[in-house]
């Protein structure tokens, strides 16, 4: 019943796109991106909704590798952001407030960013400091709403963790603006905001230590089943690219990333990725008409094999109270493991007017045996309609195919609402 | 003997009437006009439908012009929305190509460009149509005259090519020349404030921060919160002069002056040529010597 409302849905739409397809030029009303004033401050309130409701073979909690990600059958929200960007010359700033509800059953929120940005220092620098998605690849930066498809790359989930790299910290920037051509390098270092989502999962490997400390998925498994590696305290990240555009209707970029930093258990990670994207507009800078962008993200991760805190505990000799407090079968092996491991995401977008969008994502992680991670391959084709000119309010349906090692192929469909407003946020 | 001699003459004179009758064109724009007489030299006859010295932001082709228009083989156009009528001209003018010159050229944004965006819905924003004020994109545009050029008189390819070529010699000697020439203005000095968004391409060409007065169109009046800005920003930042444009409203500049007593620079060229020597060189070197001259001050 569900899956034929999904498709009624999705008819309908692209029958709406289809029939608004030659509209062009309307100009956009002021209160969809208001913009106040007070004194020398400018500030661009948004709000952005981001939901989805649908079918799957499998269990979509486990399926699903981001924290924004569809995880109830029933109706997901993914996301209700609410921002504010601040401008004062040089000087601006951008916090935003998310809420959530998903396979956990309860409402979450939390501060996804809030920073203050200094801009135009002399020499082309910029610098930023407060909580922030870190400028690492292409896909850490964005926004829900600023997705291409219904969920994450399964690459950045099992590297970055299920909301991609966010830190507390700060970050420099260079750039470099030529006419077509704009380089940039950015480095950071700062705090990795936990990864304590619930995601009501029951056997999500969650221990409860002897010192009552509840490390919630941070020693547990991620969504693949494998151990979840993720950054912790001190995570230092680069990222350099260049931006050509050889015309208003072809541009490229290129970057590559680098990640350094611990896990929870003090292991040494290596995450470095390389990222290339295309896009033709057929009208330039304008908007409207036809386009397509094609991005793909190549990551590989480093963990250095560690000592449990058992292992620690050894050296510090408190080994015989372990013993003794018969634990010692449970931390049988001291060591935690290393190993390596790479995924990619390469995906295509064509835009057939202001309402019609299809898309096609393929997604792969290697996994590693040492790490207990395991491979898994996902193809997303997605139809994506907007309702209006402005491409506020979206319309998405979404296939996944899934082929997971151990687990065999799952199948998802997912139908996903967005509504946008507001005006141009700072990044 | 007789026929064999008629035959010879007749193959001469078409040989000599194919070889001397151009290519006809017809352009929407003065600096265009330039670049495509630079690199189609005798081959081409161009046919400037917008006078010297006219507001491109405000010409309208008359009857008259587009009468000329249609002898033409071609028709040049600046492009990046200047000429708003272009639409109009293409309908009215059925089969005869229009080409327009910028639209090889990456366009820049009148607002400072974002490198990093929130989501591509906000990229947006009007596109500065003054490409020919980079050097570097005036070579773009001149290859592209260039190419169009060689299309429709696949005869005389070989020669486009070539006066190209020596064409995108001039200008990069030029360009060299321009960028030494700012070098000379103290890093803090380096603000460029001109009557209308005219001089973006400039500024990110040669590193120079842009203060616009008016807005894109020679035609916008500030609104008077903009005005009080750019009254303290050129009293905050000590900016020693500000540029009048041809074309462009004096009454604003006027008052900016009497209020903030800043200097008056010289006049810029923004959208055409200077009149007395009207080449696109010129006019390069004619601008650049007026900011130096004002910024730097005489060596």
């Amino acid at each position: 019943m569900r899956f034929r409302f999904v498709v009624a849905v999705v008819v309908l739409s692209v029958v709406v796109s289809i029939s608004h397809a030659e509209e062009s030029g309307p100009k956009e009303p002021e209160w969809v991106a208001p913009t106040g004033t007070l004194g020398p401050l400018d500030f661009t309130p948004s709000a952005h909704f981001n939901g989805a409701i649908g079918n799957s073979s499998g269990d979509t909690e486990e399926l699903a590798v981001g924290h924004h990600d569809p995880t109830r059958e029933d109706g997901t929200v993914q996301g209700i952001e609410v921002g504010l960007s601040l401008r004062a010359g040089p000087v601006e700033g951008y916090a935003v407030h998310t809420f959530s509800y998903g396979a956990g059953e309860e409402w979450e929120n939390e501060w996804e960013e809030a920073f203050l940005k200094l801009r135009d220092i002399p020499g082309g620098f910029e610098l930023r400091g407060g909580r922030m998605f870190a400028r690492f690849g292409r896909q850490n930066a964005k926004h829900l709403h600023a997705w291409d498809f219904a969920d994450m790359p399964l690459v950045w989930g099992r590297f970055l963790g299920d909301d991609g790299l966010i830190t507390d910290g700060g970050d420099v920037t260079w750039l470099k603006q030529g006419i077509g051509t704009t380089y940039g390098i950015t480095a950071g270092y700062g705090d990795a905001k936990s990864h304590a989502h619930d995601h009501g999962h029951v056997d999500h490997g969650e221990e409860e230590h002897e010192d009552g400390e509840h490390h919630e998925e941070e020693h547990g498994k991620d969504h693949d089943g494998g151990e979840e590696v993720l950054f912790s305290d001190g995570v230092g990240s680069g990222r350099a690219f260049a931006q050509y555009r050889r015309n208003d209707y072809n541009s490229f970029e290129a970057g590559v990333s680098l990640a350094l930093g611990e896990d929870e258990a003090e292991r040494q990670l290596v995450v470095a990725g390389a990222d290339f994207s295309y896009t033709w507009r057929e009208n330039g800078l304008e908007p409207g008409g036809r386009a397509v962008t094609w991005l793909t993200e190549v990551l590989y991760r480093d963990v250095e094999a560690g000592e449990t805190e058992h292992g620690e505990h050894e050296e510090h000799g408190e080994h015989e109270e372990h013993e003794a407090q018969g634990e010692h079968e449970a931390h049988a092996d001291d060591t935690l493991p290393g190993g390596s491991e790479w995924g990619l995401y390469s995906q295509v977008v064509y835009t057939h007017n202001r309402h019609l969008d299809t898309g096609l994502r393929v997604g792969y992680v290697a996994g590693d045996d040492a790490l207990a991670s395991s491979d898994r391959f996902r193809v997303s084709p997605a139809i994506t309609t907007y309702l209006d000119p402005f491409r506020r309010v979206m319309l998405r349906v979404q296939y996944n195919y899934d082929d997971i090692q151990g687990a065999g192929e799952e199948h998802s469909v997912w139908l996903q609402a967005g509504l946008s407003w507001g005006g141009a946020e700072v990044r | 003997m007789k026929h064999l001699a008629h035959l010879l003459l007749s193959i001469a004179l078409c040989a000599v009437a194919a070889h001397a009758a151009p290519i006809k064109v017809a352009s929407l724009n003065p600096i265009v006009s330039d670049l495509a007489r630079q690199v189609g030299g005798t081959d081409v006859e161009v046919f400037d439908l917008m006078p010297l010295g006219s507001n491109p932001h405000t010409f309208n082709p008359t009857p008259d012009d587009l009468k000329i228009a249609s002898n033409a083989q071609i028709i040049l156009a600046a492009g990046k929305g200047l000429e708003t009528y272009l639409e109009d001209v293409i309908q009215s003018l059925g089969d005869i190509p229009v080409f327009e010159a910028g639209r090889s050229v990456p366009s820049l944004r009148v607002e400072v460009g974002e490198v990093f965006i929130c989501c591509p819905a906000h990229a947006a924003g009007s596109i500065d149509p003054h490409w020919w004020h980079s050097v570097k994109s005036a070579k773009r545009a001149a290859k592209g005259i260039a190419d169009k050029l060689a299309e429709i008189d696949a005869g005389n390819a070989e020669a486009y090519d070539t006066r190209y070529r020596a064409y995108a010699e001039k200008l990069d000697g030029l360009y060299k020349w321009a960028k030494s020439e700012i070098s000379r203005i103290p890093r803090r000095d380096r603000e460029l404030t001109t009557s209308h968004a005219a001089f973006g391409y400039l500024c990110r060409e040669f590193g120079l921060r842009s203060i616009t007065i008016q807005g894109l169109n020679t035609e916008d009046n500030p609104n008077p919160s903009h005005l009080k800005d750019v009254v303290k920003t050129l009293e905050k930042q000590d900016v020693r002069a500000v540029f009048p444009e041809d074309n462009a409203n004096p009454k604003v500049m006027s008052g900016m002056v009497r209020e903030t007593g800043v200097k008056v620079g010289g006049k810029l060229y923004a959208g055409t040529l200077p009149p007395a020597s009207p080449t696109y060189v010129d006019m390069v070197r004619s601008n650049i010597t007026t900011i130096v001259n004002s910024l730097a001050g005489n060596p």
